[in-house]
């Protein structure tokens, strides 16, 4: 049952916030569609927490900033802003898309980027775009603030690199260059509410028809959720058009195979991993192409 | 029949504005003073050796009032058919939602606490889990009592098959199996017993399907008199045939617990502890030979058909009888041989959900047609219509089909009409180069209306006109969401010539109306309507004979706009003022409606008889689209044709409909209870998935109507036709995109990527 000395603390700035973090152990609310599943499955779920802080009145944690050098994602922005975002959907499509691949309406009015991070699982859709775009985590203590990459701030499944006094603030993403395409493809078992059976978020940059940077990011794929650096080593600084793309999604699903070994679900994602990688390549061939 | 007024259509539903504004109460909506908080401890192993017992500590805990164990049960077993459901386990669990322990405390959160408290020692033991594993003559024993794990064995034999097959040019042999189905009412169970109450000794409220049924079971186990057992249903948030059971072992265990504490006792499942403990859809291994010669004729059929009854009988013998009666779906083969048989297992427990026995055969039945059609270079729809049943057919049961229409060609026609099938089945028959590739595919039923042969058939009603010309009806048949408050207001307004505002359909109650059978088999609106419209005509006889004297008329007299007229249409009297003036004069304004469906017969032996008095005709047709690089399936387009007789009110048929297709989608493309060796693995909807309103095709709602004699304005059934044929037409919509055939469900992204089923669990 809950403890029901617990303190429920509300704060509308994150100086005001981080003080509290730092006067007390509390466990963060968010958007809660992560939170409150656990608080009903997990028993222990507020153990050891003298209180709960909702962050969900905190405005300056809700806006997306567009500066000289990047765009800055608040952590209390929702999937829903995310989607409605202008900038957003022309600097990081395949961001946008996988925030519209969330849950359902209600839930991607509620969750939150910051949360969908933070809680860190295998499957949650805005982590694979966020590594691609090669975006930076904010993080504000009470002592001051600090960034990590998105990469390195997801440790392993439902575990990051956040200290307890510490509040995720917001996404720092780098502009896109020019010639940037990115993409993201989930697959699911049913056409909304359907956690992620495999993802994969892409980010390129095409010069003159060569590939000067790639990112595959696999959601579902691995524990964590990482940047395919084999399959990417072998593509990159090649003349896109001459990439075979069945060549490259068997690679992929190679290179998931030697992170994770074969597990029940390979027979599956093996074959459909690489159908996605197949699909990224050659719809970035089709992309690049029309563009002339 | 022209002039109707009522009846044939789309009425608002009576109940729609109390559900929609939230005022309807539901089961667990209700509260009452003093009342405690019911909660079951269940076991941990599917099947295991109870050897302890403590309920020491949870008894001592602050606000639990009592704990209770099957000890402690005046009759502990009960059931419909058989009676071997335990209400709570005593010396072994023989299934995984098997309660062991119960207990009612001041507060929900004290209940909790103390199940958690409730200690027992078990000695785990390795059950059956495979109904083919069971069948076998050395198979341990799951039933006490019993010699053989076989729960039911329905033979059916006409002609000679081995005749048959030596006829036939082609033969093909598959197998086929289907998975759990889980109910996913939105409302989990919910019950609350008040003991001595209103001069009864417990009355039960609660979503319950079928009053009756859970009478039987509460004053079985309370060894009480039915008179003193009183069902009242609630308003209920769906059922489709999985309140039965569950809701009597739950009011039973209220019930025990009520007069033990003389409290009233609430229990409400959880969504967890509803899946875990209630009775789903039967997995069916299906074996089918099928022989045909080059023309595309059938001469002989082949079928056994293999039910898993988990750990009770429940009611595997009917739904695996509904099973024999449509194995062969709905064509003409002189030569068959079925075997349908229910095995025990460590299992969890099936019984009725919508479609009963036919989901599975219908499944494997239309998939197999349509791989003889290819096989014989036919189209699907041309070797169905060789041997479909006609006028004048004989069915396997060698039943006559004459004495109403039989109606196949017309929804075939009409689906195909509707989704354009010719023009898509030749496109999509040729080689299709991109990935996602596309699939139409067809199936068609016939399916009995009523219970046919599984038990005794018969309803009744209760049509009371007040004195101020509204009017109350009665009947043992229930509201479970499909609409029949509607309905049967529908036909006695359209008899008493009453707008619908004046009549008011009553919730069932088992003290009050007649024992009218079960609100299952798509009956009610047939049998119910067939009583009411008995008892409304009783009563406007009373009523056209006291006009007639009062008013010095007449003639014909006709009812209709809330009044009377005469036959060349002069006004008599309002309803109301002739209601009035009769029951001021001494008149009895009430009348009972009995209604016994006509005769039927059955030869247990070789399945041979009238199995049921009349049938209903669909046919559905799935356009779908397959992503051959990830197993993704997307319905598209459905076609659904649907003769229901007379369509008292047709935007409740299209609902029936688009509800049955939506369902259907579900089974056969994602709906999985993560099942493994007694275990379920997936016991909430984040898990159990079932389609969102994005998964849902366009469906065309086609109503087809052939009165039907013997039904209410020609009125006979569509709440399960509605979903035996999905599975089948989105599978050969499936096998037509991409080439492969599958013999399994449900056609997850697994199955249709790699061919097999993949499981965690292993
Ligand atoms: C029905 C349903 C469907 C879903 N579908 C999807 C889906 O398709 N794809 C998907 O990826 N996810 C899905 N989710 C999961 C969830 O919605 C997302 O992970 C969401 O983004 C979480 O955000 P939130 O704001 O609700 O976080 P919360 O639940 O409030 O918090 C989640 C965790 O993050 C911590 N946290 C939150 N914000 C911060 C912060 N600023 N700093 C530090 N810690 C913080 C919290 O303490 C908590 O541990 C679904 C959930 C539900 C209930």
């Amino acid at each position: 049952m809950m403890n029901k000395d617990l303190k429920f603390y509300k704060a509308t700035k994150v100086d005001e916030a981080v003080k509290l973090l730092a006067d007390n152990k509390l466990k963060l609310l968010a958007g809660g569609t992560d939170f409150m599943v656990d608080l009903r499955n997990e028993e222990d779920f507020l153990n050891g927490y003298d209180g709960i802080l909702d962050l969900s009145h905190i405005d300056e944690i809700k806006k997306i900033i567009e500066n000289d050098e990047h765009v800055e994602i608040g952590a209390m922005v929702t999937h829903r802003d995310i989607v409605d975002s202008d900038l957003i959907k022309e600097y990081y499509p395949a961001l946008a898309q996988s925030a519209g691949a969330i849950g359902s309406t209600p839930i991607r009015n509620r969750a939150t980027i910051g949360g969908n991070i933070c809680n860190a699982a295998a499957c949650a859709d805005t982590l694979g775009p966020l590594i691609a775009f090669e975006g930076r985590a904010v993080l504000k203590s009470a002592n001051g603030t600090r960034t990590m990459d998105v990469s390195e701030f997801v440790k392993w499944p439902y575990e990051t690199g956040i200290n307890e006094d510490e509040i995720l603030v917001s996404f720092i993403l780098p502009k896109p260059e020019e010639g940037a395409y990115s993409s993201f493809q989930k697959i699911g078992r049913r056409q909304a509410l359907a956690i992620t059976r495999i993802s994969l978020a892409v980010k390129a940059v095409i010069e003159s028809g060569v590939i000067k940077e790639i990112n595959l990011v696999p959601g579902s794929a691995t524990p964590v959720p990482t940047t395919f650096s084999k399959v990417e080593a072998e593509i990159k600084g090649k003349q896109l058009s001459e990439i075979d793309p069945k060549e490259i999604g068997e690679k992929a699903a190679e290179e998931m195979i030697g992170i994770t070994g074969e597990r029940w679900s390979t027979p599956y994602k093996k074959p459909a991993l690489a159908t996605l990688f197949r699909r990224a390549i050659k719809n970035l061939q089709e992309e690049v192409a029309n563009n002339g | 029949m022209n002039d109707l007024k009522q009846v044939n259509k789309s009425k608002k539903r009576v109940d729609a504005k109390a559900k929609v504004t939230g005022k309807a109460k539901f089961g667990a909506d209700l509260k009452f003073a003093n009342m405690l908080y019911g909660k079951v401890v269940r076991t941990k192993y599917p099947y295991a050796k109870i050897k302890n017992v403590d309920i020491s500590k949870a008894e001592a805990y602050p606000g639990v009032e009592v704990v209770m164990t099957a000890k402690d049960i005046p009759n502990n077993t009960f059931g419909v058919i058989i009676q071997n459901q335990r209400v709570l386990a005593e010396d072994e669990a023989i299934y995984i939602g098997d309660g062991i322990v119960m207990l009612a405390a001041e507060s929900k959160e004290a209940a909790e606490e103390a199940a958690k408290l409730v200690e027992i020692e078990y000695e785990e033991l390795k059950g059956i889990h495979d109904p083919l594993e069971s069948r076998k003559p050395d198979a341990q024993l799951v039933m006490e009592g019993t010699d053989s794990n076989q729960v039911v064995h329905h033979p059916l034999r006409k002609g000679d098959v081995e005749t048959g097959f030596a006829e036939a040019d082609l033969i093909l042999e598959r197998e086929y199996s289907t998975h759990y189905i889980e109910h996913a009412y939105l409302e989990p169970e919910a019950v609350t017993v008040v003991p001595n109450e209103r001069q009864t000794l417990v009355s039960v409220y609660g979503s319950v399907q079928n009053p009756y049924a859970t009478r039987d079971a509460v004053a079985r186990v309370l060894e009480a008199d039915l008179s003193q057992v009183r069902i009242i249903q609630d308003n209920m948030g769906g059922s489709f045939g999985g309140k039965d059971e569950n809701i009597s072992s739950m009011a039973a265990r209220a019930a025990v617990m009520a007069l033990e504490t003389d409290r009233p006792v609430q229990m409400v499942n959880s969504r967890e502890e509803s899946i875990i403990e209630s009775y789903k859809r039967h997995p069916y291994n299906l074996k089918y030979k099928v022989g045909a010669t080059k023309e595309g004729k059938l001469t002989a059929m082949e079928i056994e058909a293999v039910a898993d009854s988990g750990a009770y009988a429940c009611q595997t013998p009917f739904v695996t009888w509904r099973s024999v009666v449509q194995a062969t779906g709905p064509y003409e083969v002189p030569n068959v041989k079925t075997d349908t048989y229910g095995f025990y297992t460590n299992n969890p427990y099936t019984g009725a959900m919508r479609g009963y026995g036919s989901p599975p055969t219908c499944f494997a039945q239309e998939s197999l047609m349509d791989e003889l059609a290819e096989e014989l270079g036919m189209k699907p729809d041309q070797l169905r219509e060789k041997n479909m049943y006609r006028q004048g057919s004989h069915t396997a049961s060698n039943q006559k089909l004459d004495n109403h229409t039989v109606s196949l060609q017309e929804v075939l026609d009409k689906a195909k009409e509707s989704i354009n099938y010719d023009k898509k089945y030749e496109e999509y028959s040729k080689e299709q180069t991109g990935e996602k590739k596309r699939g139409i595919g067809l199936a068609i039923s016939y399916r009995g209306v009523s219970l046919g042969a599984e038990a005794i058939d018969t309803t009744g009603g209760i049509v009371a006109v007040q004195k101020d010309g509204s009017i109350i009806l009665y009947c043992g048949l229930a509201e479970n969401g499909q609409g029949l408050r509607t309905v049967f207001s529908q036909v006695v307004g359209e008899e008493l010539g009453v707008n619908l505002d004046r009549i008011t359909y009553m919730e069932a109650d088992t003290s009050v109306a007649p024992e009218s059978g079960s609100t299952v088999a798509s009956r009610s609106t047939f049998m119910g309507g067939n009583a009411l419209k008995k008892a409304a005509k009783n009563v406007k006889e009373t009523m056209i004979e006291f006009a007639k004297e009062e008013y010095g008329v007449e003639g014909e007299i006709i009812f209709k706009d809330n009044a009377l007229y005469t036959d060349s249409g002069k006004k008599i009297e309002d309803f109301s003022k002739v209601a009035s003036d009769a029951f001021h004069s001494g008149v009895f304004l009430s009348s009972y409606g009995w209604y016994k469906a006509p005769k039927i017969s059955w030869d247990e032996e070789t399945g041979q008889g009238r199995p049921y008095f009349t049938y209903v005709y669909g046919c559905q047709i799935a356009e779908v689209e397959v992503d051959t690089g990830t197993g993704q399936v997307k319905v598209l387009n459905m076609a659904a044709a649907h003769d229901v007789g007379k369509a008292i009110n047709p935007a409740n048929v299209r609902g029936q409909i688009y509800g049955g297709v939506v369902m259907a989608v579900g089974h056969a493309l994602m709906e999985d209870l993560g099942f493994s060796d007694g275990f379920i693995n997936h016991t909430n909807f984040d898990e159990y998935l079932i389609p969102t309103a994005k998964d849902i095709p366009d469906i065309d709602a086609i109503i087809v109507e052939n009165p039907d004699p013997a039904g209410p304005y020609g009125a006979k059934s569509i709440g399960e036709p509605t979903v035996e044929l999905g599975g089948a037409a989105i599978n050969n919509a499936i096998a037509l995109a991409t080439g492969e055939r599958h013999y399994d469900l449900p056609l997850n992204l697994e199955r249709v990527l790699i061919g097999r089923d993949l499981s965690r669990e292993g």
